[in-house]
């Protein structure tokens, strides 16, 4: 006969529960976001990072208006990651200030992107219409979604648009449609 | 069943697992296939909660136990090494115990220790820090404390842990995880006590996952919350599934052989080395040992019908730990590479173990003793090959011709 049944089963339940929580406060804990709402136009992709990095952000989710692939990984590098023009993406998830990205598509676009050799999916966003996970060698939450899709984010986003891609007002439009707020928005609209 | 005699066996058993593990283990001074990414992995988990350069697919508690070993020993090979060192010898003695447990003949459970003791492809991979060591020997402590625990609570909740810890390194035991849930509501007939089966049930499903979340806290540390975890494990199962050859490094030496079916069935030898020319060689071959495996699932079968006809749940758990565990590899649609059969070892090395007592049983006591040094003196021989010895070819050259060995 197993003894002291009730208590231990009650002890392994509290014991579940209690992870649960502790790990959610500490991710949430984890995340840091800039004070007011900033917009900053930039003329080099890089200029995004340091203007992440001064304002301290960390632990974010990034709404990212331009184009994929994102996928190099540590052993793309050799040696220490060094940020570039084409690795902002990459080189912010390597320093933890992004933890999860919406991959805006633009809606006339989404079945081409689908079909395209360079991307991986890895299963549909069940809750989303038109929602992908796509593979990236660090393994966070990549989506892409179309802007009809984009769902309902309940924390201060990250905001990256590339103007050459896609037009800043609908973009920011498109933000503010969905209540999406966000405490720092880069513009890269390349050099005059 | 444990007595002085059973001590001395399994201390005996432990000891030579240890010595053929650690001697000499400095070599090669070199990183051996992932030992050149372990200290990496290890330290971008801990301070980064990132996984990389390993794959994101696998949790975590394989990057924290190398991450402790590299604190105490450096990032060198005894920090690479010691930890699956350890863990490979534990799981000899487990194995004893496991075999000792189910079986209840101290000659079954010496044979069954010996053979993963003296394993060639068991040595090679401890000796080179692969983490299906470290689950494997988790599962097999789980499935220990179940067999053993004699209506202690205490030690159902230490095997739920040690459950917990095995899929927080390799999620090879998914399906065998049910089975031992299963096997700890039918013995004793606890399934006919309610309180006990919300016990076993709450122990074998809480404590588990709470382990695996646990074992994710720098992971967390990256601003994610429980909802995100969910959505990862998600993203984990359906990625693994997606797994084809192009995700692996194309110099890796297990890729010539991508099918479980082969494992116990056909003979495979890989893994790399070089000649010095003066009829020597230095060799770190991994292979599935083919002269002993090949018993594996006669034996399993031979155990499952003895079982059936005895009426005895507990002496069919070899059988049905190797199968729980076997049929994953077997129907899952990603490459299985010869590595993976480590989880196996354990059960099939006591399903082999019973059959030869069983035997000798009808054809006398020197049948036993004839099949446990002939097995012995096979193993002792193949391991030079599988642990960087200079060799002398020539004894060794029809195992040496495979075309899957890689020369540099």
């Amino acid at each position: 006969m197993l003894k002291h049944k009730t208590a231990y089963t009650l002890a392994i339940c509290i014991l579940f529960i209690c992870s649960m929580l502790f790990v959610s406060r500490h991710g949430e804990n984890s995340r840091i976001f800039a004070s007011g709402k900033n917009v900053h136009t930039i003329g080099v992709p890089e200029k995004a990072y340091y203007i992440w990095k001064e304002s301290n952000v960390s632990g974010r989710t990034l709404i990212l208006f331009d184009s994929y692939p994102h996928n190099m990984g540590l052993i793309s590098y050799n040696g220490i990651p060094q940020l570039t023009k084409t690795n902002l993406i990459e080189y912010s998830i390597i320093k933890n200030i992004i933890r999860k990205i919406y991959l805006i598509v633009p809606e006339m676009e989404w079945n081409d992107f689908r079909r395209q050799k360079f991307i991986r999916p890895i299963r549909e966003a069940s809750d989303l219409a038109k929602g992908l996970y796509l593979y990236n060698q660090s393994g966070i939450p990549l989506i892409a979604v179309t802007p009809s899709t984009l769902p309902r984010i309940p924390e201060e986003s990250l905001v990256y648009i590339n103007k050459r891609l896609f037009k800043s007002d609908e973009a920011l439009g498109l933000l503010e449609q969905n209540k999406i707020s966000s405490d720092i928005v880069v513009i890269f609209e390349g050099v005059k | 069943m444990m007595n002085n005699r059973a001590a001395a066996l399994l201390a005996l058993v432990f000891l030579t697992a240890l010595s053929l593990r650690f001697y000499d283990c400095m070599n090669p001074a070199y990183p051996h296939i992932d030992e050149a990414l372990i200290g990496q992995a290890a330290v971008n988990y801990w301070h980064n909660g990132q996984f990389e350069p390993a794959h994101w697919e696998h949790p975590p508690l394989k990057q924290i136990i190398p991450y402790i070993s590299l604190h105490f020993f450096g990032d060198n090979p005894y920090g690479w090494r010691v930890p699956t060192i350890f863990f490979g010898s534990i799981i000899a003695a487990l194995t004893f115990l496991f075999a000792l447990g189910t079986s209840g003949s101290q000659r079954t459970a010496l044979f069954a220790g010996m053979l993963i003791a003296t394993d060639p492809l068991h040595i090679m991979l401890s000796r080179h820090a692969f983490e299906e060591i470290y689950c494997s020997t988790f599962f097999l402590a789980a499935v220990v404390l179940l067999v053993w625990h004699k209506q202690r609570s205490s030690w159902l909740m230490l095997s739920a842990f040690c459950v917990g810890c095995a899929m927080a390194t390799k999620w090879y035991y998914f399906p065998a995880w049910f089975l031992l849930i299963l096997f700890a509501l039918y013995e004793n007939k606890n399934y006919r006590s309610p309180g006990s089966v919300i016990f076993i049930s709450s122990a074998y499903l809480f404590i588990p996952l709470s382990v695996y979340t646990l074992v994710f806290y720098n992971w967390f540390g990256r601003g994610y919350t429980f909802t995100d975890f969910i959505e990862f494990v998600s993203n984990v199962f359906t990625s693994m599934q997606q797994y084809t050859l192009d995700n692996y490094q194309t110099g890796l030496v297990f890729i010539s052989h991508l099918s479980a079916g082969e494992w116990f069935t056909s003979s495979i030898v890989v893994g790399d080395g070089h000649y010095f020319g003066n009829g020597t060689g230095q060799f770190i071959l991994a292979g599935n040992n083919l002269p002993v495996w090949i018993l594996t699932i006669p034996s399993i079968i031979v155990l499952l019908v003895i079982a059936a006809r005895r009426k005895s749940l507990t002496l069919a758990l070899p059988s049905l730990f190797f199968c729980g565990t076997y049929m994953m590899y077997l129907f899952v649609k990603r490459p299985a590479f010869l590595y993976s059969a480590a989880p196996l070892l354990p059960y099939a090395f006591a399903a082999i173990a019973y059959t030869v007592s069983h035997c000798a049983e009808r054809y006398g006591i020197r049948f036993y003793y004839a099949a446990l040094a002939l097995t012995l003196t096979w193993n002792i021989y193949l391991y030079p090959l599988a642990t960087h010895k200079t060799v002398n070819v020539t004894p060794y050259r029809f195992i040496l011709k495979s075309k899957d060995i890689i020369i540099r």
